[in-house]
């Protein structure tokens, strides 16, 4: 942060990506999982991001997210330098993910799972928890208020008080979705929302994607095996193999390109 | 109650909040009139050895509780409670053994009931909480970088540390000339009594100190189960790199949970080294003491306040019912430790508290708050 | 010079004992990733069984002059065995059950074992609660004499009974070190160790193997405790804070050699006891403790899963 507005004051809002993804990469051990990944994500935009098993989606999330360091490369939000940031740091900047294999906070109930993210840029200290004055009070209804408001969203109002764990395969996708954008992001990474859903509740959850970036000013990336989904979802899209991008465009193009139907050869490709 | 709007998004009106706010100085107070109840008990309903149990059962509910904001709600396991709990009794030992001396030329006890000397005893024991609550955070900071059971040796090494550092102390000195012509090596380490233990402490703690810290304890711990901080704990435990991803700073989280439990469990230490009969050791330090406070959590459950508090009555009032106990103790703890494991992992309550038991409140604590 | 050399000596005969039971700790993590805390606690049972069935043999056999060469290794023989079976069922009763519950449970657990096993071994009908002295089963005359300087300086002695620790531990070390680098029941141990569904799949009975890890990881701490019991004879009671010590500075060496290592757990074993003698020695003796604990935090918070630890990544 410290290069300054003066920089960034040259570039026009409209060509300057919100997310900007630079030449990332890391390994493991001998295998790289992700290997000069870049990506440009616009403001208020859906972007999807594909690739057969193993491919290294999810890794991407978790080195956009701050879970694993990149060994290189470099990731931009908006003015702020991402790049080694912490976590929690990234989640504060306005970067919000949910997980592939669902990791809500089981025990705690829907609404506190929301409302604990929600929680983000309002610290009470232990004293005043302890003494519970108006501020605390103010505070807590605050919070309730806004998780409540994206519980209706989710449309999960009537589960707000049983345990996360309770809840159903579909429903703590949704809100697992519902959680991340209670830290306000502006950009949201959807790690197979759509894995283990039904037809009926695919659609639907295609429907409140394509709504998000509008409702609440954000920009999505989504991965997700449901081709449908994705080419139905995105404007633009990336498409992983073996760590390395092999194609990005439109979901048009994406269909037809030879490499990427190579990629899949083996696996299914729905619509293809 | 308001609280209880059918239509909660509704902007919640500025009078309840007052009286929200009312309530959170009331409890507090009816924390101190427990107190006095308690106190007011003290030899007319219970004799010298009654008391003296029931002393014992309010600072093992101090321990426990505190300790399972720690082990329960946050999900860190510490094997080094004992360790918060001795360095707590032994600085608050020094303020009231040597404040004594100094003020008044005598350790002997100083005025009656809220005299001089209660106060000065009742400011040691905070003294020895913020004591506690900083080794607290240098033991956290490691919880950084290490993992479940590493921290767990981190936590006992630090107990079995503290317990060898105590017994190389120096002799207590006894008179205020003595503390005068002391020679630095006679200070350092400090005189708190070495192998043998603090001797000559007064005898301050009564079942109203007991009762106001213990209450106190209680309402805090309860308060922070159901706040932003005790969520973010509570998530620590649930998932570390889900409550990261959700912003929670995780190692502030962690390092706050070790010094507010610090915290307490010095205030329990300070309590229990003014307790009549009892000379608090360097062995007190030790991770055999440390377990008793872990088995009253996982029995209690984790994270659950007044199942920590059940816990810790049963087992501290267990001796007392069981003639030949001592010889058996141990053996019954520690079956009991992996029959719980075994049967009933999640412990009595569970994580809920007791009210959770009760529909009518289970209703009212919904949604709406 | 006498000095360093003869503390350097009892460093390394210290160090092959906690090397010995570290190696316990350090296969037992490897495979089912939790401390088994209890495994201190099969040490001790070791030593005291071993002066059980000296003193037993001793009374009956009564010998003129000194105990005969063999009942050394008979009772040791005797120790392993006992320590093997309830190193088995220690695992059976008490940990296979909560094989799919939260680490944290089964560490509970551990140490409710560890603190059942002191407490009945107390007991007046097992062990008691007194401290006892281990019958000397071998002579220990000088074997190396070492002297440097002049004539009146102190010499460095190695007697016969540092001597058969340094070679009963080497040589167990190095059983342990070819089942499990040389055998095919040592591949099938490190590759539940790397990782235990994919070993099933390939037709490894997993149970078998962590059966296994438990009993050869007791008869080694039976060893050791025989071996704790003829270097350092007066024995306490089974719940003496010195067994817990001895227990927790091998775990300490399982944890600074990087845990899940076999040959972290020579390494730390050895690290160990030379911070501790040398400490002890040259620093105070009252603080032997704290050296080795104020290592242990300064190494994991340099290297968080031990000198020859793999650093860890968790897959999310
Ligand atoms: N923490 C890790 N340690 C080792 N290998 C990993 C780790 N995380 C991911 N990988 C490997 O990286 C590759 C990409 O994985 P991932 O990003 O999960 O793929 P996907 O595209 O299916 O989401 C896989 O081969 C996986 O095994
Ligand atoms: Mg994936």
């Amino acid at each position: 942060m410290t290069s300054g507005p003066a920089r960034f004051a040259l570039a026009s809002p409209e060509n300057r990506p919100l997310l900007d993804v630079q030449d990332v990469g890391i390994a493991f051990g001998g295998l790289k999982a992700v290997n000069g990944f870049s990506l440009q994500l616009p403001e208020r935009s859906l972007y999807g991001l594909i690739g057969p098993n193993g491919a290294g989606k999810t890794t991407v999330f978790n080195l956009l997210t701050g879970v694993y360091r990149p060994d290189r490369g470099g990731i931009r939000l908006a003015r702020h330098d991402l790049t080694g940031r912490k976590p929690h740091e990234i989640t504060l900047a306005g970067v919000a993910r949910t997980f592939q294999n669902i990791r809500l906070f089981g025990e705690m109930s829907v609404l506190d799972n929301v409302r604990l993210a929600a929680q983000l840029r309002r610290s009470v200290g232990a004293l005043s928890t302890f003494f519970r004055g108006p501020r605390f009070h103010r505070c807590e209804a605050d919070l309730r208020d806004r998780a409540l408001e994206l519980l209706d969203v989710m449309e999960l109002r009537g589960d707000a008080d049983a345990p996360a764990r309770s809840l159903s395969y579909g429903h703590q996708r949704r809100l697992e979705i519902a959680r991340a954008l209670a830290t306000r992001p502006k950009v949201l990474l959807l790690d197979e929302p759509a894995a283990g859903m039904n037809p009926q509740e695919k659609q639907s959850l295609a429907k409140l994607i394509e709504s998000l970036p509008e409702r609440f000013e954000l920009s999505v990336l989504l991965i997700d095996h449901d081709m449908g989904l994705v080419m139905k979802v995105c404007r633009k899209i990336t498409v992983l193999d073996h760590g390395e991008i092999i194609a990005v465009g439109p979901p048009d193009r994406i269909q037809n390109d030879p490499n990427v139907i190579a990629a899949y050869l083996g696996e299914p490709t729905p619509d293809a | 109650m308001t609280a209880a709007a059918p239509s909660p998004v509704a902007p919640v009106q500025d009078e309840s909040l007052l009286r929200a706010a009312l309530k959170g100085l009331v409890v507090p107070l009816c924390g101190v009139a427990f107190a006095f109840g308690v106190w007011s008990l003290e030899g007319r309903v219970l004799d010298a050895y009654d008391t003296v149990t029931a002393m014992n059962i309010g600072v093992a509910m101090m321990l426990a509780v505190s300790l399972n904001i720690v082990n329960g709600m946050t999900g860190q396991f510490s094997i080094g409670h004992a360790g918060f709990m001795a360095l707590g009794g032994y600085t608050s030992g020094m303020v009231t053994y040597y404040g004594s001396l100094l003020l008044w030329g005598t350790a002997a006890r100083q005025g009656g009931p809220f005299g001089a000397g209660e106060w000065l005893f009742a400011a040691s024991c905070v003294a020895g909480g913020l004591v506690s609550a900083c080794a607290g955070y240098v033991v956290g900071l490691p919880s950084l970088r290490l993992r479940g059971d590493y921290l767990a040796i981190v936590t006992l090494g630090f107990g079995e540390i503290l317990r060898v550092l105590l017994q190389q102390t120096n002799r207590v000195i006894g008179s205020r000339e003595g503390l005068a012509e002391a020679k630095w090596r006679e200070l350092i380490p400090p005189p708190v009594g070495g192998a043998v233990g603090f001797n000559g402490l007064p005898k301050y703690t009564n079942l109203f100190w007991v009762g106001l810290f213990l209450s106190l304890t209680v309402i805090f711990a309860v308060r922070l189960k159901r706040s932003a901080i005790g969520r973010s704990m509570i998530a620590i435990r649930e998932d570390e790199i889900a409550s990261y991803s959700v912003g929670v700073n995780v190692t502030r989280v962690k390092v706050r949970s070790f010094v507010i439990a610090a915290f307490l469990a010095g205030v329990a230490g300070g309590l229990y080294a003014h307790r009549i009969g009892v000379n608090i050791e360097p062995r007190d330090a030790g991770f055999q003491r440390s377990f008793e406070y872990i088995i009253m959590t996982v029995l209690g459950g984790k994270g659950s306040v007044t199942g920590s508090m059940i816990a810790a009555s049963i087992l501290t009032y267990l001796p007392e019912w069981l003639r030949d106990f001592d010889r058996y103790r141990m053996i019954i703890y520690a079956s009991l430790l992996i029959a719980m494991m075994l049967l009933r992992p999640q412990g009595l309550l569970g994580s809920r508290e007791i009210w959770d038991f009760l529909p009518w409140f289970r209703k009212r604590r919904g949604t709406a708050r | 010079m006498a000095d360093f050399v003869q503390t350097l000596e009892t460093a390394l005969a210290v160090g092959s004992l906690y090397a010995l039971i570290a190696l316990g700790y350090t296969m037992v993590y490897g495979i089912l990733k939790f401390i088994n805390f209890a495994h201190g606690d099969v040490v001790v049972l070791g030593a005291w069984i071993s002066y059980t069935v000296a003193q037993w043999c001793l009374k009956r056999l009564a010998p003129a002059d000194g105990p005969p060469l063999w009942l050394g290794p008979v009772v040791l023989a005797c120790a392993m065995t006992v320590c093997g079976v309830l190193g088995f069922l220690i695992e059976r009763l008490a940990y296979k059950p909560l094989r799919r519950a939260p680490r944290l449970n089964v560490l509970i657990t551990a140490i409710g074992v560890s603190l059942l096993l002191q407490n009945v071994g107390q007991l007046d009908a097992v062990f008691g609660s007194s401290p006892v002295s281990m019958p000397a089963l071998l002579p220990n005359p000088a074997l190396v004499r070492m002297s440097f300087g002049g004539p009146g300086s102190s010499e460095v002695v190695i007697g016969l009974v540092d001597a058969t620790i340094f070679v009963t531990a080497g040589l167990l070390m190095l059983a342990l070190e070819t089942i499990v680098y040389r055998t095919r029941l040592g591949a099938a141990m490190r590759a539940v160790s790397f990782n235990a569904e994919t070993a099933a799949l390939m037709g490894i009975n997993a149970n078998r193997i962590i059966s296994f890890t438990f009993v050869t990881g007791s008869v080694l701490a039976a060893a050791a405790g025989f071996l704790y019991a003829m270097k350092y004879p007066g024995l306490n009671q089974p719940a003496h804070t010195i067994w817990v010590l001895l227990g927790l500075k091998a775990f300490v060496s399982a944890v600074i050699g990087g845990i899940g290592n076999v040959r972290g757990a020579l390494l730390g074993g050895f690290v160990i006891a030379f911070v501790e003698q040398f400490g002890a020695f040259y620093i105070s003796s009252n603080y032997r403790d704290v050296y080795v604990f104020a290592l242990l935090i300064i190494i994991l918070l340099i290297r968080p899963t031990g000198i020859l630890g793999t650093p860890y990544r968790e897959k999310v």
